[in-house]
């Protein structure tokens, strides 16, 4: 399959939903699509062509064309292929939401709940949208990724707000490493439900270090300055 | 540069899942073995570690022919030893029973979380950023893939390990193939804003993936950067499950989790509740200040 198979097959399959889809660099493909068609069309990417899930985002183009951009993004390997799925929701809508793609693709699970964290879009259908990269304190409706929101601005921090933690399976004991211990050299925060010996199950919660150099590469730096930054992540 | 980079992390990572497991010979031997990577990548770049070498256009530095002898004397040292060293934790039972079947992660569960990197090669998914879509000149000097089959924590660490020759193999022939010219691409127009690039990398954990989205004022309007442990740790609880809980540590381990690599020295002073940064000037005169 080379890139105008994959667009043919994309377009038959989605001829109403499509707005825009266009090779733009050679092997490089993208795709702007209903918000309705968002999830089927991740879908169809991921289990009917075999394509590989990379990452999900948000951007905040309110600015420029009066709307958010919820972007998953995907390679299919064997073919030097990328394709990048663009869905606008516009910011007129009472709701910020469009449908999660997590209960087929697995791995979009963190990237869902850190696009909501950031810019405030829903994930309808999430299996488990708690919060991810903000910290415990941090208050509830506060997206730091929007551009109206200043990067150096440090909220207030709100107290007893942590996001629920999951409960272990009944008869399971809770051994808790984390969120600093002996053999982990940075903190992060794993409960792993034991019986006896064998773990049953596990709960992670981590970004202790999330430090929004997303934020400060659009809002505070240069090209050259970012490349810098770019290197210490 | 990329591929010194991958070598001295493999090697440290080694030396991680020694310690990790208890075994600290294999930690002080993988160590002793990196450090000259560590003074080569100083002679090239100036730094030891975050090199600064990238910027828009190009890098800031050559490698001039003058060091090349020094590169090559210092991978043949590290190739000969690697050698030893694979051998070596070939022929030690108590550490293979503590690889092998351990932290499994069957291919189809490698597909469906989408792992990269040693995590996903070792899983038999044979995905390479280097390969599947070449950046720099991998394409001219592509690496050997390495792939194993088993999917458990003894399949990640034989990727590392053989990776390691492969990067030395990869880092002769560009040494080898590398032209003469300009190291800096002459750039004399703005950046245009509204323009969309993706571009991946392989770093030594995995695919990293950056998107930018420019702007105005000589500054992304958006950049999104995914690091492979991202994905990567979303695997951990199938890695981890139905394992005892000896093997969570070294499972966990066993992706080379890298929950954010660079930290910054912030102070909290427990009686007032004051948060204070400390800058790097501060910093030296209270180390090299103290008589």
């Amino acid at each position: 399959m080379d890139a105008k198979v994959a667009m043919d097959k994309i377009r038959e399959r989605f001829r109403e939903d499509i707005i825009k889809i266009e090779e733009k660099v050679k092997n490089k493909i993208y795709v702007t699509i209903d918000k309705k068609a968002l999830a089927p069309a991740a879908r169809f990417l991921f289990e009917d062509m075999g394509f590989r899930y990379i990452v999900g985002a948000g951007t905040d183009r309110r600015e420029l064309e009066g709307d958010f951009l919820v972007t998953h993004f995907f390679s299919f390997d064997e073919a030097k292929i990328f394709l990048v799925l663009h869905a606008p929701v516009p910011a007129s809508e009472p709701e910020l939401e469009v449908d999660s793609i997590t209960p087929f693709i697995p791995a979009a699970n963190f990237a869902e709940r850190e696009t909501y964290d950031l810019l405030g879009i829903r994930f309808k259908g999430h299996p488990d949208p708690r919060r991810l990269v903000l910290p415990d304190d941090w208050p509830a409706n506060l997206h730091p990724l929007r551009k109206d929101f200043p990067h150096n601005f440090r909220p207030e921090p709100v107290e007893g707000q942590a996001p629920p933690r999951k409960d272990p399976p009944p008869g399971a004991t809770v051994l808790p490493i984390g969120p600093f211990f002996t053999v982990l050299e940075e903190p992060a925060y794993f409960r792993v439900f034991v019986e006896g010996e064998t773990v049953v199950d596990s709960d992670y919660r981590g970004f202790y270090n999330h430090r929004g150099i997303e934020k400060l590469g659009d809002s505070a730096l240069t090209y050259n300055q970012v490349c810098f930054l770019a290197e210490r992540i | 540069m990329l591929e010194l980079e991958r070598i001295h992390s493999h090697i440290l990572w080694t030396g991680i899942a020694g310690h990790i497991l208890g075994f600290d010979t294999v930690l002080m031997q993988t160590w002793r073995i990196r450090e000259p990577v560590m003074w080569l990548c100083e002679l090239i770049t100036g730094n030891r570690k975050q090199y600064g070498m990238n910027l828009i256009g190009g890098v800031r530095r050559d490698i001039p022919r003058e060091i090349h002898p020094k590169i090559h004397e210092v991978l043949d040292g590290i190739e000969r030893e690697w050698k030893a060293l694979i051998s070596a934790i070939g022929g030690d039972t108590p550490l293979m029973m503590r690889l092998k079947d351990v932290g499994t992660l069957p291919y189809d569960k490698a597909r469906l979380t989408c792992v990269v990197g040693p995590t996903a090669r070792g899983s038999g998914v044979g995905i390479d950023a280097r390969l599947d879509h070449p950046y720099a000149a991998f394409a001219e000097v592509p690496p050997e893939l390495k792939v194993q089959e088993s999917g458990d924590v003894l399949g990640r660490t034989m990727v590392r390990l053989e990776e390691t020759l492969a990067s030395i193999d990869v880092v002769r022939r560009a040494l080898q193939a590398m032209p003469e010219g300009p190291i800096m691409a002459e750039i004399d127009s703005e950046i245009p804003p509204g323009r969309e690039g993706i571009c991946s990398v392989e770093a030594p954990r995995g695919e990293v993936f950056h998107y930018v989205l420019t702007g105005e004022n000589n500054r992304p309007y958006r950049w999104k950067v995914r690091a492979p442990t991202y994905v990567n740790l979303q695997s951990v609880p199938l890695l981890i499950k139905e394992g005892t809980v000896a093997d969570v540590t070294i499972s966990l381990g066993s992706i080379d989790p890298c929950f954010s690599c660079t930290e910054r020295l912030e102070v909290v002073d427990v009686r007032s509740g004051e948060v204070k940064v400390y800058r790097k000037d501060e910093l030296l005169k209270l180390t090299r200040g103290k008589k």
